[in-house]
């Protein structure tokens, strides 16, 4: 997460995962899909049960909240709105999900100043797990930004789209990454894909839903490359993070 | 849930529990082994969410039993785009649309009513969440007689 790259944190409408709180510090921009306002409200004093609630709460404020906003509860949005958040109601846009208007928000409407849409890294939370047509919903977001970089994450794995246009080198932090991981067709039958760096690398064999899909890989190599005629789904487990996060989240000076 | 009265006249339904929550590349498993046995009554089962296949070229019929199911539902293309998908029951009906990912996929449907019908060029998973599911369980369990063996 440190690199060149400003990362910019959206949370979704379901159980904020412990990595929310180390992100947060890593991102430059903190947005709330609609109900993820409700449930950043509600899980942040759980996190620092020794701090009082509207402090912290006040500690941890977004920057934006954007949706339809069906699911915002009032008092939520006056708290954070009393703080300066700003609140976007999209409700005339009822053909696109929260996360489609927060992200094309973010990529579009210039939200920082001297940063360019290929210069975000887009970090999800809350966007696996729950509702399965939301996890679907989620990962149609991936494939409907393409170009950009956007990564759904929770205290599991970290999930993010290998676009069919480029040969792909995915550098692995094998302290905090791995060791299992997957690429799936999500989209389309991939007819041909080759990998390194995997415990069962691909040598264009095809793969698709009711043949072959690439799970349970693992990862063998600090540096894993992928090159497919399709557009694939990369996922890797991060579980290695949860000794540590509860420690860097409790230490850390607010 | 759905007619699972059929499984004492001798249709089998499998029902799959813990496959839908975890690590993703279980759960995309779980969910392609629907794909690999399409003959198969499988259904994918949590608390919040039921996930079974409609093969292409049927016209399915899903009782909805509104007293579990819904109130969100979805049509999923997964692995292969849908030039033609037609329903009938839903809040948002598709009428011979395309369904894709990187463009339109059904998610946060509705059922309306208690009959739902999908007819589709292409496999399609079909989700619906589960309500109160939980609460009459819990139920279940804490009037359950345990015999022990």
């Amino acid at each position: 997460m440190d690199d060149d790259h400003v990362n910019i944190l959206v949370v979704l409408n379901y159980q904020i995962p412990l990595i929310t709180f180390f992100l947060w510090k890593k991102a430059a921009l903190r947005v709330c899909a609609d109900g993820g306002a409700n449930q950043l409200y509600d899980c942040i004093p759980h996190f620092y049960p020794h701090e009082d609630p509207t402090r912290i709460r006040t500690k941890f404020k977004p920057d934006l909240i954007k949706g339809d906003l069906d699911s915002l509860r009032p008092e939520v949005k006056a708290f954070y709105q009393g703080l300066g958040t700003c609140v976007l109601d999209a409700s005339y846009d009822q053909d696109t999900t929260d996360l489609h208007k927060c992200v094309s928000h973010v990529l579009n409407d210039n939200v920082l100043s001297d940063c360019k849409p290929n210069q975000m890294r887009i970090l999800v939370v809350g966007a696996l797990g729950g509702r399965l047509d939301h996890e679907f919903g989620n990962l149609n977001i991936l494939y409907s930004f393409p170009n950009s970089r956007i990564i759904l994450i929770n205290d599991e794995s970290m999930v993010f789209l290998l676009s069919k246009e480029f040969i792909h080198r995915i550098h692995i932090n094998r302290v905090n990454e791995g060791p299992y991981c997957g690429l799936i067709p999500l989209g389309n039958q991939a007819k041909s894909t080759t990998t390194t760096g995997l415990r069962w690398n691909l040598e264009g064999q095809s793969m698709e839903f009711g043949g072959l899909i690439s799970v349970c890989n693992q990862l063998q190599s600090d540096d894993v490359t992928v090159m497919s005629d399709t557009d694939l789904i990369w996922t890797v487990t991060i579980d290695k993070v949860k000794g540590w996060l509860k420690e860097s989240i409790a230490t850390t000076e607010l | 849930m759905g007619n699972i009265h059929e499984v004492g006249n001798g249709h089998m339904k499998l029902l799959v529990l813990g496959g839908l929550s975890g690590r993703l590349d279980h759960v995309f498993a779980n969910v392609n082994t629907l794909y690999l046995f399409p003959k198969v009554q499988m259904v994918l089962l949590n608390d919040e969410n039921m996930a079974f296949l409609l093969p292409r070229g049927y016209k399915h019929e899903i009782r909805i039993d509104s007293s579990l199911e819904g109130p969100h539902c979805g049509l999923i293309p997964l692995g292969e785009p849908s030039s033609c998908t037609t329903t009938t029951g839903l809040k948002w009906n598709l009428t011979n649309s395309s369904m894709k990912f990187g463009g339109l996929i059904s998610t946060s449907n509705r059922p309306v009513a208690d009959h739902i019908t999908v007819q589709s060029d292409t496999d399609l998973i079909w989700t619906v969440t589960l309500h109160s599911l939980q609460s009459r369980l819990k139920e279940q369990m804490s009037s359950a007689d345990w015999t022990p063996i």
